[in-house]
């Protein structure tokens, strides 16, 4: 059972990454492949501060505030470029958030991580096994769900929407398209930075492997998977990426074996997806 | 003190002059038809009077305000808004939504508020779907209002960008060609809908290539050629300027 549960966590916290990209990426149309930096960020920001003794509920706030900030901050000199060039700066965001974290070893631990983190506890009561821990991440992607759609459905989701679709259009009709921008990369941050924490507060170690590139593409081939645009496609996504080496341990694999047959796996499912459903599982049609 | 005065505009990119040295004023609530053969500058001088391209001099004053150098948004809070020859709807959304993007008013265009107030924001968006529906029925699109813009017709599509225009609430309209490509039925419903723009109080400059379609809606017609401005009069004396029909048709004309 805690196999079960331990699996629908970590499915729950890479579905709240899978929306912020997805906001980023799928609504609005801006390519980031620096998703799991920032998903670092807000890892780290949480560790120190739980470590320094900050209580579970502000040590998120003030991860996600973090992380909300350096996504802003390193998006903002490349928001004006158009869509393609975005991935390129991302790209380098993703090398230079990794790099921090392996170099900055007084807050990071460098390549060694970041063990004993404080276990997530909430009016006194500890959430340490899978079977607890589940309550936290299941409310936290049901409030972010929550105002992902909110937020989609609110003018100013539509007003992402139209950004994608033809920025000088926006423009040409009095919006300031900069800084609808700059909100949503405030948003989309301080997303992918609860789901930093939360995994900070459940794994209780991370490392720069946690949240290097490969972390950012399984990402994004969770939204495409699951399918772009659409809330449940975020969180299908995750739960059927992650279930993959859950069903491959079944399997009598060696473990040289293991790491590459999920790639193989990973890569089929892409391409058939592109091939039949370019849209997604879930995701509105194109 | 005019309207709309643009005055002394010069506008290069690289080797070829789009504009040069073009000065002229329009007065408010009239239509006024720029008219010129490909490449004299028509739609350079939309770019330049909505701030999508900045000239090398000169400059473009609105009701005394000096716009030259602000930004499209400030032009449109000042009260020119424009529409594009190639449309440039939100093809994957909604009549309702495309122009719901474009009404003047700001408020729930923010994330925190959409997020954290999402009854307040919920109010906004019936107040706002209630506005746009006004500005749909203006042109005659109620029936097609949940209909995505790319499933329009191509008659359709240029009146929901009326609508779209409408919906910032600007008073001084630029239209890039609205009638082009359109079918006769098409044609006389965007010639009534022009019409309609001015009784409401519109201003508006059109770029418009034929000639009769000229005749029904301008006042004025402003005639360009080479980036600059020819002539400019009252509609009859320009279209029947054996001249200036020359240089439109071509030499052999």
């Amino acid at each position: 059972m805690n196999f079960l549960f331990s699996f629908i966590v970590l499915a729950e916290i890479f579905a709240i990454v899978a929306i912020s990209t997805n906001l980023l990426m799928g609504v609005v149309g801006i390519f980031s492949v620096a998703q799991a930096a920032i998903m670092g960020c807000g890892a780290y920001a949480y560790a120190v501060l739980a470590a320094a003794g900050v209580p579970f509920v502000p040590a998120m706030g003030g991860a996600m505030m973090i992380a909300a900030s350096v996504n802003m901050l390193t998006a903002l000199p490349s928001l004006r470029l158009a869509g393609d060039y975005f991935v390129i700066t991302s790209f380098g965001t993703q090398l230079v958030a990794t790099a921090v974290f392996i170099n900055w070893v007084v807050f990071t631990g460098g390549a060694a991580g970041l063990p004993g983190i404080p276990v997530a506890e909430i009016f006194g009561i500890s959430f340490v096994t899978a079977g607890e821990f589940l309550w936290i991440s299941s409310v936290a992607l049901g409030l972010v769900a929550l105002s992902f759609w909110s937020l989609l459905r609110s003018p100013y989701g539509k007003l992402l929407h139209a950004i994608r679709l033809d920025e000088i259009a926006v423009a040409a009709s009095g919006r300031k398209v900069l800084r609808a921008k700059i909100g949503v990369s405030l948003v989309s941050g301080a997303y992918a930075g609860c789901g930093g924490a939360l995994y900070a507060a459940y794994i209780s170690f991370i490392d720069p492997v946690s949240f290097d590139i490969h972390v950012s593409v399984l990402v994004i081939t969770m939204v495409v998977i699951g399918g772009a645009r659409t809330l449940a496609g975020s969180i299908l996504g995750p739960f059927l990426l992650l279930a993959i080496p859950q069903v491959l341990t079944l399997l009598e694999l060696s473990s040289t074996q293991v790491g590459p047959v999920r790639q193989l796996i990973y890569g089929l499912i892409l391409i058939v997806c592109v091939v039949w459903r370019p849209q997604g599982l879930a995701g509105r049609s194109l | 003190m005019s309207y709309l005065d643009v005055a002394g505009v010069n506008k290069r990119f690289g080797g070829i002059a789009a504009l040069t040295d073009c000065t002229f004023s329009i007065e408010p609530n009239g239509i006024s038809c720029i008219v010129g053969p490909n490449g004299a500058g028509k739609t350079s001088i939309f770019n330049v009077i909505t701030g999508f391209i900045t000239p090398d001099t000169g400059s473009v004053t609105f009701k005394g305000h000096d716009l030259t150098t602000t930004s499209r948004h400030h032009r449109i809070e000042s009260g020119i808004a424009r529409t594009f020859q190639n449309l440039r709807l939100f093809e994957e959304l909604s009549v309702l939504d495309n122009v719901l993007t474009c009404l003047a008013d700001e408020a729930g265009n923010n994330p925190l508020t959409a997020i954290f107030r999402p009854i307040h924001t919920e109010a906004i968006l019936r107040a706002k779907r209630e506005k746009a529906r006004e500005f749909i029925e203006i042109v005659g699109l109620s029936h097609k209002i949940d209909d995505l813009a790319q499933n329009l017709s191509y008659g359709q599509k240029k009146l929901l960008c009326i609508a779209r225009v409408l919906a910032t609430d600007a008073e001084l309209l630029l239209l890039d060609e609205p009638t082009s490509g359109l079918a006769a039925a098409a044609l006389d419903a965007m010639v009534d809908m022009i019409h309609k723009l001015k009784e409401r109080g519109k201003s508006l400059l059109i770029v418009e290539h034929n000639t009769q379609i000229v005749r029904r809606i301008a006042d004025e017609v402003l005639f360009f050629h080479r980036g600059t401005l020819l002539a400019q009069g009252k509609t009859e004396e320009i279209v029947s300027d054996k001249e200036l029909g020359r240089i439109y048709f071509g030499e052999d004309h």
